[in-house]
């Protein structure tokens, strides 16, 4: 700890001259509360004592005029350390702090200057997708690779694309691998659930392999030359789902209408969305809007 | 009488192909050992366990004295009877107290955790890696090597759980110590077909024998298998409940870095004890510098084929003139046929040679030309994959047009074609376009490998020749379907790459100067 008091300018010094009178306030209530102790006047000699205590410690905390924090250091410090808390209060407000690391930087003035990658980089504690794709770093390029073929959403396809396409030929075959991987995970699962409704096609069975075939088209995964085909698909299995049980129409109509409207159909996306909504009635059509809205606001890109 | 045991002039090493699986490089090997009837070659063939290969595909040429076998595994054990169970118990017993007979500490695992920290190789590493003073049974079951995987868990892969890491380490290293206590096999000199475990039993032979080895990679062997590493199922990212509820993705394994930096390692073990390296690009060679080879010590010697030098194209033919006519509404001149090009793909229907992006870049052309598609090679190495191609080419409905014709003898595949198309992962220098070439047809290949040079050339004299077809990027059918649709619509350039690709392999690309090369080669080791 450093002591100011020889420096009247100080701040600290100041503090302590508009603290004093509080300081020298609750000191004297602590002494007193300590006589009244020593006396032994019994249990109302007790009861009088705590009242002067958490006095000294009501003075300090409203007479010091100090900051929010010292106040309360002071205030703890008095109520915790009967007697010596007011003193050890005063040291508190007398007190620099010296830990701060702005005391052993140079006391030069700051010079504004526009940020640099590196800043943005620190700032936001880890690198762009594309900057982590083409980093030196393998283990860097690697754990990027691998977060994109986790997520496998349009973004990550988008990237993974692109490194295909750059320059640096080891991160296009590493790329390339991974999209072929999530290629066949994609016909993995759609050869799955053709195969569920073949065995049995519920509304469920045909709801899911319309999905599975729409989230590949969705993503980007999916050629555009193969996704005709598919968007065909993707429709029918949606139809045997209407056709099963037309009244959960609902639960799928946005999925359905989002796969017309890629397959460029507006028409008949509004179709499916108005079907929905007489079948629903209004709580159907409050879903709808809703699921439409997060489309709008971009949790599905339409 | 003592009989003396054989030596040849020449030992190939090589993974698990020649005889028994027919492709490039066993292709290329084939005709190598034809090539030298002076010589007598051994070859040891390396592979993964016992019953892994089927019938060979080639008749060993007379000049081929022995085919030895090692294995990487033992051969995979049956059901074990309780007999069965206590026989093994008492040969764990006894190679627990093999090991405890050893003096001292292994010189073997001393070498091995330098090779995994990374140190550079010299000659007293390679004499510890070769002592041969630790058998695999010490190391599954010696405590000394329970230390040294405990040292090397830290030091490698401190994040990874150390029961993975063990039972990995175990897996790095069982094939590694059965193939360096491989009896030797006398010869003259040796010649390793690649690093990886090829190389390593390369050198260990060589050190052991004091015989000169020389190594040819074909494509680099490191790469193939980070290619291989990226993708394995069998070493799993970690990952916990929590990650995977919260959709973060697994982080990639610390154990891929690990196999792919013992691949490494074998490769510079390999370099280091190489009299000669020899490799089929100048791509190649600044790979195989990257990881540690010394340039000096490498050679360039393209593959080559045979060239029939009687028909050599001496000018461009001029293309045929198409009948025309006006477009009604427009008026423009359109001509009144399409155009149409017989395309092959030559090569195994497997994953790296990615038949996927051809069968669609295939379907992409045909939407503004004719084409007649082959794919002419085996199908039978990877099923799912074949069958994988076939859905696709059905769901895009070209089955008509797109057709698997499984292998054919070289010489009847290209007289019906126009060009041929490769758009693999990864290639070393594909014979497969230099037999387009030597047929005289353009090729269009993917950008890896030596195909940039084979295609527009690797020298002055050579780049004067011009282009012999395009370089395309990997996974990207739209250009591989662009350079085939510039090519049906463009007989001449059609017939000018095809020009310069013949006047190509008879340059730069024949068989008998690769004999020649190889010639000198094996001279120079074997007087050695």
């Amino acid at each position: 700890m450093t002591s100011v008091f020889s420096e009247e300018r100080d701040p600290a010094v100041r503090r302590l001259k508009i603290a004093a009178p509080a300081l020298i306030l609750s000191g004297s209530l602590e002494v007193l509360s300590v006589l009244l102790i020593i006396n032994g006047w019994g249990g109302v000699a007790y009861l009088a004592a705590s009242l002067l205590h958490i006095a000294a410690a009501a003075v300090i905390w409203m007479g010091t005029r100090a900051c929010k924090s010292q106040r309360e250091l002071m205030a703890a410090l008095v109520l915790t350390l009967p007697l010596v808390g007011p003193p050890l209060a005063a040291l508190a407000l007398a007190t620099e702090g010296r830990g701060n690391i702005d005391q052993f930087m140079p006391r030069s003035p700051v010079v504004v200057r526009s940020l640099t990658s590196a800043d943005v980089r620190r700032l936001t504690e880890g690198l762009s997708g594309c900057e982590a794709l083409i980093s030196s770093d393998l283990d860097e390029r690697r754990k990027t690779l691998a977060l994109l073929k986790h997520r496998a959403d349009s973004v990550s396809i988008s990237l993974l694309r692109w490194a295909i396409s750059g320059p640096d030929g080891d991160l296009a075959v590493e790329a390339a691998l991974v999209l072929e991987d999530l290629n066949v995970r994609f016909e993995t699962r759609v050869a799955s659930v053709r195969t569920a409704t073949d065995v049995g096609c519920t509304f469920d069975s045909a709801v899911a392999a319309g999905d599975a075939l729409a989230d590949g088209i969705h993503s980007g995964l999916v050629d555009p030359e193969l996704r005709g085909p598919l968007i065909r698909e993707a429709r029918q299995y949606y139809e045997r789902s209407q056709s099963i049980a037309l009244e959960r129409l609902p639960e799928m109509a946005v999925r359905w209408a989002r796969l017309e409207l890629v397959a460029r159909s507006p028409d008949a996306a509004l179709a499916v969305l108005d079907r929905a909504s007489l079948v629903g009635g209004g709580e159907a059509f409050a879903t709808l809007r809703g699921q439409l809205l997060g489309t709008a606001q971009g949790t599905l890109p339409l | 009488m003592i009989s003396t045991p054989r030596v040849d002039d020449v030992c190939i090493l090589i993974e698990g192909t020649y005889p028994y699986v027919s492709g490039g490089v066993s292709s290329w090997l084939h005709d190598i050992i034809r090539g030298h009837p002076e010589l007598s070659f051994s070859i040891l063939n390396i592979g993964s366990h016992v019953g892994v290969y089927g019938k060979p595909r080639y008749v060993l040429p007379d000049n081929v004295a022995a085919l030895h076998h090692i294995y990487c595994h033992e051969a995979i054990p049956g059901v074990l009877t309780n007999a069965r169970r206590d026989a093994l118990n008492d040969e764990i017993r006894v190679l627990r107290n093999q090991r405890d007979t050893r003096v001292g500490p292994s010189r073997v695992l001393s070498a091995l955790k330098r090779l995994h920290l990374g140190d550079a190789v010299d000659a007293g590493l390679l004499a510890d890696l070769v002592s041969d003073d630790l058998s695999v049974g010490a190391f599954l079951h010696g405590r000394e090597s329970f230390q040294f995987m405990s040292e090397m868990a830290e030091q490698l892969a401190p994040e990874t759980p150390f029961l993975e890491f063990f039972w990995h380490c175990r897996s790095i290293h069982v094939p590694i110590l059965r193939l360096l206590s491989a009896p030797i096999v006398p010869a003259r000199s040796y010649h390793a077909l690649s690093t990886g475990y090829a190389g390593l039993v390369g050198a260990a032979f060589s050190v052991r024998s004091g015989r000169p080895l020389v190594v040819t990679e074909h494509g680099i062997y490191t790469r193939e298998r980070d290619i291989d590493l990226a993708n394995a199922v069998w070493i799993k990212d970690q990952s916990d409940g929590l990650e995977e509820e919260m959709g973060f993705a697994p982080t990639p394994s610390p154990l891929r870095r690990v196999w792919s930096r013992s691949f490494a390692a074998l490769a510079k073990v390999a370099y280091h004890q190489a009299a000669r390296l020899v490799t089929l690009s100048d791509a190649n060679r600044a790979r195989e510098i990257a990881d540690g080879a010394a340039a000096s010590k490498i050679t360039i010697v393209p593959n080559g084929v045979d060239v029939d030098m009687t028909d050599l194209p001496t000018d461009v033919v001029p293309p045929p003139k198409l009948q025309v006519v006006r477009d009604a509404g427009t008026q423009d001149v359109v001509p009144c046929h399409r155009p149409r090009l017989r395309v092959g793909f030559v090569g195994r229907v497997v994953p790296i040679k990615d038949v996927i992006t051809f069968i669609k870049a295939c379907n992409l052309a045909m939407a503004t030309v004719d084409l007649d598609v082959r794919i002419i090679g085996p199908a039978e190495e990877d099923p799912p994959y074949a069958q994988r191609c076939r859905n696709l080419v059905e769901t895009l409905g070209r089955v008509d047009t797109i057709k698997f014709v499984g292998p054919m003898p070289s010489h009847l595949i290209y007289r019906d074609l126009d060009v041929v198309v490769l758009t693999s992962f990864s290639e070393g220098q594909p014979l497969v376009m230099l037999e387009a070439y030597a047929a005289g047809l353009p090729a269009i290949a993917t950008d890896v490998g030596a195909c940039r040079e084979m295609i527009e050339g690797v020298n002055p004299a050579d780049h004067e020749l011009g282009p012999s077809g395009f370089v395309t990027r990997v996974a990207t059918p739209i250009e591989t379907a662009r350079a085939m649709i510039t090519l049906a619509q463009d007989p001449a350039l059609r017939r000018r790459f095809g020009a310069a690709g013949r006047h190509r392999v008879v340059g730069f690309y024949q068989r008998r100067d690769m004999i020649q090369s190889y010639r000198a080669i094996y001279q120079d080791m074997v007087s050695s």
